[in-house]
């Protein structure tokens, strides 16, 4: 299988706090990749690394066989196919919903508004928010901000998503409708790496499971494997405690 | 956004294109204070000689004559600029007038910047007095030893004074209606003037009198006043006509405009009479062209000043509120920490002196001895990077209040950090100040009044000067203080209209 970024030895501190101690991960194409583990275990900052929103101290990420890290690299363009979705949505809050899809498309991709238009339309019906599109992104419900975040990602076209922990600052009546959307999108063959505490929705959507614990990644497999024949001890005591 | 910030370059490119703006060729401007009778005066009604101002009343007077008669001469058009005392030979080394022709006394010092002519008349120098004083039969400056003299502030009238022995140097004034009053007040024993002056200044007030000085026993001075051209212009074709054209006015003739232009000084002081309020809306009925123009200017200043400096604020808060890249190369962290070193220090030095120290400072020391501007142009640049100032701090905290998820998230879809900041923080950032930013226009309505120091006749200016032609200061500074609440007021509202407008969220919060 192709392979589209690939992470090797990444290190990450903030000043006395050494949060990524080693990281190898490859990420392929039309793979769902999770990520789980315990609050401050360097989930999120393995994942800002890849999109470089944080610098790494050690290591290297190659996408497609060049190294990002490079200083000739031009890093605009590497985040314009690695698109992000936030806990906290993001949205841009100075502009509705249809322009919050559209600006990366034109200012970005420099793409004519008419072309930039159909597909901000096709993402946002997609996502459920086709009746939104003039709506203030300031009065959408958490769940409604989430859907289209997803879609604002999805209008660069991206080859690799990546979700922050999509879910987390969603009332829980909310969850599901933010859950069918990433689950479509899988099943549309989209390449995701996924933050999540949710272990059903992990164990459903993802290929690969990887549990991050103390900066590394401790634990790595096939989701019903990872799920059912867990290895490792700590993965195990993790689980457990998402057990019912 | 965009939108935005074309409107403010454009206001920016017409605030700088009204700075080149020059005199017309087929005019012949002249400047003058239009408040120092019987030279010069301002008046409400037209008068067969008076000259129409820009926007308040009539210029009339002995030099609105003379200027009348050279203009003809040179066949071109009259027209008189109102421009205080300090900033004429400014106006006229940046080619905003063709001449002052404003009473004004060739002396070595003045030489120095500007060409005068012949003088265009001579008296003595008297001392006006209280008709009830034993001074009203002094006949030497030696009698005013010990006395409270005073004399108009940056002329001869008040340097003389210190060739009285051990005489008390008055604190000079602005202008002899403010004179008149500390006279009549006893704050004053004389007042130094010449004879045209103070002809005008007895026959207006019953209870004033002038004194003249024996031979030898009088200053020693020159006190004929001749019309200043611009340095450097002497033996140019305009310097010799304007010669040749006041060389063809008769001794008699001028005697004749002289003796006009005593009579017909305006008279003001014993007029207006009655409670606090008639005093008031008599005050305010007469002389509103000029409170009027005061108001015109005020709003001038802070218009522009207000888009102008939101304009630098914009530029020096963004500087100031971008952080080091972790990317960065050498060279753009240095001149990173230059340009945020250099902003810091802009800020520190505007936000820590007052603007009337900025002001002096500027004008006197750049705008008009090195780029020869007038004071309008000066006031409007000095209220823009004054404040920029405060504009640039305002709109850090704006930037630096926005989330940094927004930043993020536009980074993260492949925009630039120039592009993000322009399309996504920046427009948000004006938003959530926009009380703050507001609240500059209103600040700037009521702080350009401090630009009086350099003489841009602003609303503040225009009360002063009335107050001094009325004699009355509580009367005419309480009109101006309901014009300022009025302004003030008004600016508000539109304000609090705006920001729901564009704010309905902020709204909905507060309720
Ligand atoms: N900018 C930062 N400066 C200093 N410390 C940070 C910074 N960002 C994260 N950390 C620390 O790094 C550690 C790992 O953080 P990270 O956000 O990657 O954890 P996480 O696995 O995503 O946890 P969670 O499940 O709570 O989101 C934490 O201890 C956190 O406090
Ligand atoms: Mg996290």
């Amino acid at each position: 299988m192709e392979t589209i970024i690939k992470v090797e030895d990444l290190h990450k501190r903030y000043d006395d706090l050494e949060v990524l101690k080693g990281i190898d991960l490859a990420i392929h194409k039309k793979e769902v990749i999770s990520l789980i583990g315990s609050s401050g275990s360097g989930k999120s900052t393995l994942l800002r690394s890849i999109n470089l929103l944080e610098i790494p101290d050690k290591g290297r990420i190659y996408y497609h066989d060049k190294d990002i890290l490079d200083k000739s690299i031009d890093i605009d363009n590497y985040r314009s196919h690695v698109g992000m979705v936030f806990q906290n949505f993001n949205l841009f809050n100075n502009l509705n919903v249809i322009k919050n899809c559209l600006i990366g498309q034109i200012k970005v991709l420099h793409k004519d508004h008419k072309e930039a238009m159909d597909s901000a339309v096709y993402y946002l019906k997609k996502v459920g928010m086709g009746d939104f599109i003039n709506a203030d992104v300031n009065n959408l419900s958490g769940g409604q901000k989430q859907r289209v975040a997803i879609a604002r990602a999805l209008c660069m076209e991206p080859e690799v998503l990546l979700f922050d922990e999509p879910t987390s600052a969603l009332d829980p009546e909310m969850v599901d409708e933010v859950l069918q959307v990433i689950k479509q999108l899988a099943s549309d063959g989209l390449t995701m790496v996924i933050v999540t505490h949710e272990m059903a929705f992990a164990k459903d959507v993802s290929d690969t499971v990887c549990f991050v614990s103390d900066g590394k990644i401790l634990e790595k497999g096939s989701a019903q494997e990872f799920f059912e024949h867990p290895k490792e001890e700590r993965t195990k005591k993790f689980l457990s405690r998402f057990l019912k | 956004m965009q939108k935005t910030i074309r409107m403010l370059v454009l206001v920016a490119l017409v605030f700088f294109s009204s700075l080149a703006i020059k005199a017309e060729e087929d005019e012949f401007v002249v400047g003058m204070e239009c408040n120092y009778a019987p030279y010069n005066w301002q008046s409400q009604t037209e008068t067969a000689y008076s000259v129409a101002l820009d926007g308040s009343g009539y210029c009339d007077g002995y030099d609105v004559r003379i200027a009348q008669d050279i203009a003809d001469s040179l066949n071109k058009k009259l027209v008189i600029k109102r421009i205080a005392w300090d900033g004429l030979q400014a106006a006229l080394d940046s080619g905003e007038i063709d001449a002052i022709i404003a009473g004004m006394t060739a002396n070595e010092d003045r030489e120095n910047g500007i060409d005068f002519t012949t003088p265009y008349y001579d008296t003595d120098m008297v001392m006006i007095v209280r008709k009830d004083d034993e001074l009203a039969d002094a006949t030497s400056i030696n009698d005013f030893s010990y006395k409270n003299v005073v004399g108009q502030i940056s002329t001869n009238y008040d340097t003389v004074i210190d060739q009285i022995p051990n005489v008390n140097h008055m604190t000079p004034r602005e202008s002899y209606p403010e004179m008149v009053i500390a006279l009549k007040s006893h704050e004053a024993d004389g007042i130094t003037a010449e004879v045209p002056v103070a002809e005008s200044i007895v026959s207006a007030n019953d209870d004033l009198t002038y004194v003249t000085f024996a031979e030898g026993q009088g200053f020693d001075i020159d006190n004929s006043v001749s019309i200043g051209l611009k340095e450097g212009s002497r033996g140019t074709e305009e310097f010799i006509a304007v010669q040749e054209a006041l060389d063809n006015i008769s001794q008699e003739t001028r005697l004749e405009y002289m003796t006009w232009a005593s009579e017909n000084a305006p008279s003001e002081t014993n007029e207006i009479d009655g409670s606090f309020i008639d005093k008031v809306i008599t005050i305010a009925k007469e002389y509103y062209p000029i409170f009027l123009y005061g108001v015109y200017t005020t709003l001038i200043l802070a218009i522009v000043g207000t888009l102008a400096g939101l304009l630098i604020g914009l530029l020096l808060g963004t500087l100031k509120a971008i952080s080091i890249d972790p990317q960065d190369n050498l060279f753009k962290r240095v001149l990173k920490k230059i340009l945020g070193l250099f902003v810091n220090f802009y800020v520190w030095v505007i936000r820590g002196t007052p603007m009337m120290v900025q002001a002096m400072f500027v004008y006197y020391g750049f705008l008009r001895p090195v780029l020869g501007w007038g004071v309008m142009s000066s006031g409007l640049l000095i209220i823009s990077f004054n404040t920029g100032a405060y504009m640039a701090e305002i709109i850090r905290s704006g930037i630096q209040s926005i989330d940094k998820g927004q930043l993020e998230a536009a980074r993260s879809l492949g925009m630039s950090y120039k592009s993000a900041m322009f399309h996504i923080i920046l427009p948000q950032a004006i938003r959530n100040s926009f009380p703050s930013i507001g609240n500059e226009f209103i600040v700037n309505i009521k702080d350009s009044s401090m630009l009086n120091v350099i003489g841009v006749i602003e609303l503040f200016f225009e009360t002063k000067s009335v107050a001094g032609s009325v004699s009355l200061t509580t009367e005419t500074y309480f009109i101006a203080a309901l014009i300022y609440l009025f302004l003030t007021t008004l600016a508000t509202w539109i304000l609090n209209y705006t920001e729901n407008k564009i704010n309905p969220n902020n709204n909905l919060k507060k309720v």
